[in-house]
Parts: C-alpha cells; sequence; structure tokens
C-alpha cells in the first residue's frame, strides 16, 4: 500500500499586512471609542431636560441648548458608531481576504523489496 | 462566557447608551421668555406651562380682570390703606394691545412718615411688564427697579419703593415693559399680580 504524504506549509503574514490590519482595527476602536464619547455626552445632555416630575422651572436657553446638544452629540454619535464599525468591519473582511496562502508538498514513497539469503531486503525511498 | 451570552451583554450595552433622547412628558416646565417650549410642545395660555402642542390652549385674560381702568382716574380704586398696612393684592390682566391698567389709592393721614412697597409677578412667558407709581394725574413719580427677594420659577417680579406724602392721592400703571421679548408681537399680553402695602419707612 502506497500513500503519499503531503506536508503543508502555512506562511505568516507580513509585517505590511499586519501592520494595515491592526491600523484599520484600530481606527475603527478609535472612532468607536469617539462615538461613545458623544453617545454620554447625549446622554448626560439628555438627563439634564428630562424630568421626572414638573419641574416649575421656566424653559429657558439654557435647557434649549442642552436639547440641541443632546440631539447634535447623539447624530454625531451614531455617525462615529457607523464609521468605526466600518472600520472593524472592513478590517474582518481584509483580514480573512489576505491570509496568506499554504504550500503543500507531495512526497512519493517508493518500495524496494529484494529477496536474500535467509530473508529479504526491504527498501523504501521517497520523491518530491 | 458563552458567545450567546457575550453578543446579549453587548447589545443590552449598546442600547443603555444609544437610550439619550430628550424624554420630556407635557407639563413638565413653565413656559420660558418669548412662550419658550421644547420642541414638539408648546405654550399653554392658561396655565403658563409648556404642553404637547395639539392641547395648548390659547392666551385670554379672564372677564372678570378687565376693566375700563386705561387711565388714572378711571384705575381701579384700592381700598383704604392703614399707616402699617396689610399687603393688598389684585390680579390682573393685560390683553393684547392693551397699553395699561392703572389702580389709585389714598395715603391715609396721620402717619409720621409713609413707605409704599409695590410689586408686580408675571409669568415670564409672555410680554415682561413694568410699573409706574405716579400722582393722581399720572405724573411720573418713581419707576420699578429689580426686587430684592427672587420670584417663583417662571415668574418675574418688579418692584418699587418709594416715600409718600400722607394724605395725598396716586396712581399705579402696570404697563408693557416694551423691551421685546412678547413673541414679535404674538404673545403681547400677560397676566400680573399687583401688591401694594404702606409702611413707615
Amino acid at each position: 500500500m502506497r500513500k503519499d504524504i503531503v506536508i503543508k506549509v502555512y506562511r505568516d503574514r507580513d509585517t505590511h499586512n499586519m501592520l494595515m490590519l491592526g491600523g484599520i482595527a484600530g481606527l475603527g476602536a478609535v472612532l468607536g471609542a469617539v462615538g461613545a464619547y458623544y453617545n454620554l455626552d447625549s446622554r448626560d445632555a439628555a438627563r439634564a431636560v428630562s424630568p421626572k416630575m414638573p419641574t416649575s422651572q421656566p424653559w429657558t436657553a439654557t435647557q434649549q441648548a442642552d436639547f440641541d446638544r443632546a440631539h447634535s452629540s447623539g447624530v454625531k454619535a451614531g455617525i462615529f458608531y457607523g464609521l468605526g464599525g466600518a472600520a472593524v468591519l472592513a478590517s474582518v473582511v481584509l483580514f480573512i481576504a489576505t491570509a496568506p496562502g499554504e504550500e503543500s508538498t507531495v512526497i512519493h514513497p517508493h518500495y524496494a523489496i529484494a529477496p536474500t539469503p535467509g530473508g529479504a531486503f526491504v527498501a523504501r525511498a521517497w520523491s518530491f | 462566557m458563552r458567545p450567546w451570552m457575550l453578543a446579549m451583554s453587548s447589545t443590552l450595552a449598546t442600547l443603555a447608551l444609544a437610550a439619550c433622547s430628550p424624554d420630556i412628558p407635557s407639563g413638565s416646565y413653565e413656559c420660558g421668555p418669548n412662550a419658550a417650549c421644547p420642541d414638539g410642545q408648546a405654550c399653554d395660555g392658561p396655565t403658563n406651562t409648556c404642553v404637547i402642542a395639539s392641547t395648548a390652549n390659547p392666551f385670554a385674560c379672564d372677564p372678570g380682570l378687565e376693566h375700563a381702568d386705561d387711565s388714572p382716574a378711571t384705575g381701579t380704586i384700592v381700598p383704604q390703606l392703614t399707616c402699617v398696612s396689610p399687603v393688598f393684592s389684585q390680579p390682573g390682566c393685560l390683553a393684547a394691545n392693551d397699553g395699561q391698567d392703572w389702580f389709585q389709592f389714598v395715603a391715609p393721614t396721620g402717619c409720621t412718615a409713609l413707605e409704599v412697597k409695590i410689586s408686580v409677578a408675571y409669568p415670564v412667558a409672555f410680554q415682561p411688564l413694568a410699573l409706574v407709581l405716579g400722582d393722581a394725574t399720572g405724573a411720573q413719580l418713581a419707576t420699578d427697579t429689580a426686587c430684592k427677594n427672587l420670584p417663583p420659577g417662571g415668574e418675574d417680579l418688579r418692584c418699587i419703593t418709594q416715600t409718600i406724602t400722607p394724605g395725598d392721592a396716586y396712581a399705579i400703571a402696570v404697563k408693557p415693559l416694551g423691551m421685546g421679548d412678547d413673541c414679535d408681537g404674538t404673545c403681547n399680553f400677560n397676566r400680573y399680580s399687583l401688591s401694594i402695602q404702606l409702611d413707615t419707612p
């Protein structure tokens, strides 16, 4: 019975590829962090003008500014979350797409059997 | 931690962060200057509070508060006050384009010295008001200043403190301040509460 021996060699990612993927993922993380900042700012502003009960206070320019800030920061948060998510997704896609290939080497074994006085000689050789 | 638990906690965290829109129930705020209210709400005329726009009612003076009091001679007569009097309070209302409400009073005699303390409180939502103290003919003797005590939220308060002569007749005018903040003319009205007290200076 002859069975080929297959040797697979997985190549390492090169430094350029690693830096590119890390950079895109890092950019995504930074954009996500900026989105979180605006998200929290928006939440704080929204809480400042969202009473649990009647305030007996007038609606002034200060409240209107908080109201506007809650809206604008919420929009910014959405934009930065979107950009950050897109960057992280892109890094995942590129990680898969730029995965280095593998090298396969097939070794074909050869057998030789020769009778000898009182026995036999068995030899095995490989070619690749 | 299992992957589905991680995904669920991440989703919940995201939703917690995303909950950042103002939630302002109807009636939470008094109307601000120029009848200002949050988006989607409007100033309710009878209560000066911000309510859902579709439920807001227009401003209207109580018919019982409108008098023919547009001159010193026809002003509402204040009951006779004593040298050191309790606070006399009188609600009033300036309808749109009503230029002034007058009140008249006579200082009591027999006082060694006399000081009148007049204040007018009104919602900040509509046009700001001013006070004038005049003699019986309406000739100006004093005008209002900011009061020492702070008004309650949603209101403004203007005051006059003036030494007066016992036995003389005086007139008080409540009139629009005329310095804007009347919604560009669409809220040129207001209700008020006038207070008068006599004291020894």
